[in-house]
């Protein structure tokens, strides 16, 4: 596996997405822009590669508070054109919190105006490849990769990872087709040939067969029991949450929880748990998993 | 980092990235990881050798705060 030399990963963690740079010979293309709260160490991170050179567009994969999160900074700071994905555009023009998943998951993003939209089907030439925009329905139904044919790399977003997948928020929302979508799309990675996907978070890799089948295997037993994706999106999100604060008083977790709907709509819609059972599960489950640490009444992200 | 991660194959160098991702200005590293702009930027290039000898650095780096 290994990349040409104008495309620069900026690899970054699970709540800030991977920042990817394409170079032409005296602008760059961003690709997804991180989480608001670390856009100023995004900000260093481009300028730091960069090197001076404008930046002259950004484009989202999808339009999640960790892929858009930086934008604002990121257009202020560079003056570049946005492009959202096409079905997106109604909901960032508006800046509508609750189909951006922004106040649902307890999640923040800094409002930006987008210059325009990409397609499925449109093409793109970035750093001298040409690279077509495909959907990426599932974890979010509006979502977009890229591929470039010639170079066999994929930009995957949050539609395939080395190991896994973005939740499925539809089926998690209680819309139904989720799963389907989530399955065209991984059927479609697998008609591609691949040498190398560029996930929305963790590294880069070689074998898509690989991560083709273990998306697979996940998706099928989601689907075989959606109680098991019920209970992974909410360690998911608590666990994204204890990333943006770093600590929290175990006492606090009641309260934090009863404000944020996403937790109660998915515990109600699939799981029918007491409060305390939820708290229970998610507390004791995610420091088994390495995610938390319970130290003196405190919950730490670890 | 922890199973919701999406972690490398096991042969791979892990990155040390905990979300944090603050730099610190006085000492020019990540508040979290330790790394500095560059290792952070270049992370995704580096051997895996390279990444190790990285990860070797980061304990004595320490955080003035
Ligand atoms: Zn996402």
């Amino acid at each position: 596996m290994s990349l040409p030399p104008q495309i620069q990963v900026l690899q970054r963690g699970w709540l800030s997405s991977n920042n990817i740079l394409i170079h032409e010979k005296d602008s760059c293309t961003l690709i997804d822009s991180g989480y608001v709260a670390h856009a100023a160490q995004t900000l260093q991170l481009l300028a730091h590669a960069l090197g001076g050179k404008p930046l002259a567009h950004l484009i989202n994969t999808h339009c999640h508070s960790d892929h858009m999160g930086g934008n604002a900074a990121v257009q202020r700071a560079y003056g570049c054109r946005i492009s959202v994905p096409a079905g997106e555009a109604a909901a960032i023009a508006a800046w509508d919190e609750t189909s951006l998943l922004l106040r649902y998951t307890g999640q923040s993003a800094e409002r930006f105006r987008h210059d325009d939209t990409i397609d499925a089907g449109d093409s793109l030439r970035l750093g001298g490849l040409e690279w077509e925009a495909l959907a990426a329905p599932g974890h979010d139904m509006n979502a977009l990769m890229f591929y470039a044919r010639e170079a066999r790399i994929l930009i995957s977003g949050d539609a395939l990872w080395e190991n896994g997948f973005g939740l499925i928020f539809p089926e998690l929302l209680g819309q139904p087709g989720g799963y389907a979508a989530t399955r065209a799309t991984l059927e479609a990675i697998s008609r591609l040939d691949i040498d190398t996907v560029i996930p929305g978070h963790g590294a880069p890799f070689g074998d898509a067969e690989r991560a083709l089948a273990t998306a697979f295997a996940r998706l099928d037993a989601y689907e075989r029991d959606p109680a098991k994706l019920a209970r992974h999106g909410l360690k998911v999100m608590l666990s994204f949450s204890m990333m943006i604060q770093g600590k929290m008083a175990l006492a606090e977790l009641p309260r934090f929880l009863e404000g944020i709907p996403i937790y109660a709509a998915i515990n109600r819609r699939f799981l029918d748990w007491p409060e305390s059972e939820l708290r229970n599960y998610l507390v004791q489950d995610l420091q088994r998993a390495g995610a938390l640490k319970l130290e003196d009444g405190w919950l730490i992200a670890a | 980092m922890n199973s919701l991660t999406p972690c490398a194959q096991e042969q791979e160098v892990a990155s040390p990235c905990i979300d944090v991702c603050r730099m610190d200005a006085a000492s020019g590293y990540c508040e979290g990881c330790r790394r500095t702009l560059e290792e952070i930027a270049s992370w995704s290039t580096y051997s895996a050798a390279e990444k190790r000898a990285v990860l070797a650095r980061l304990p004595a780096r320490s955080l003035k705060l």
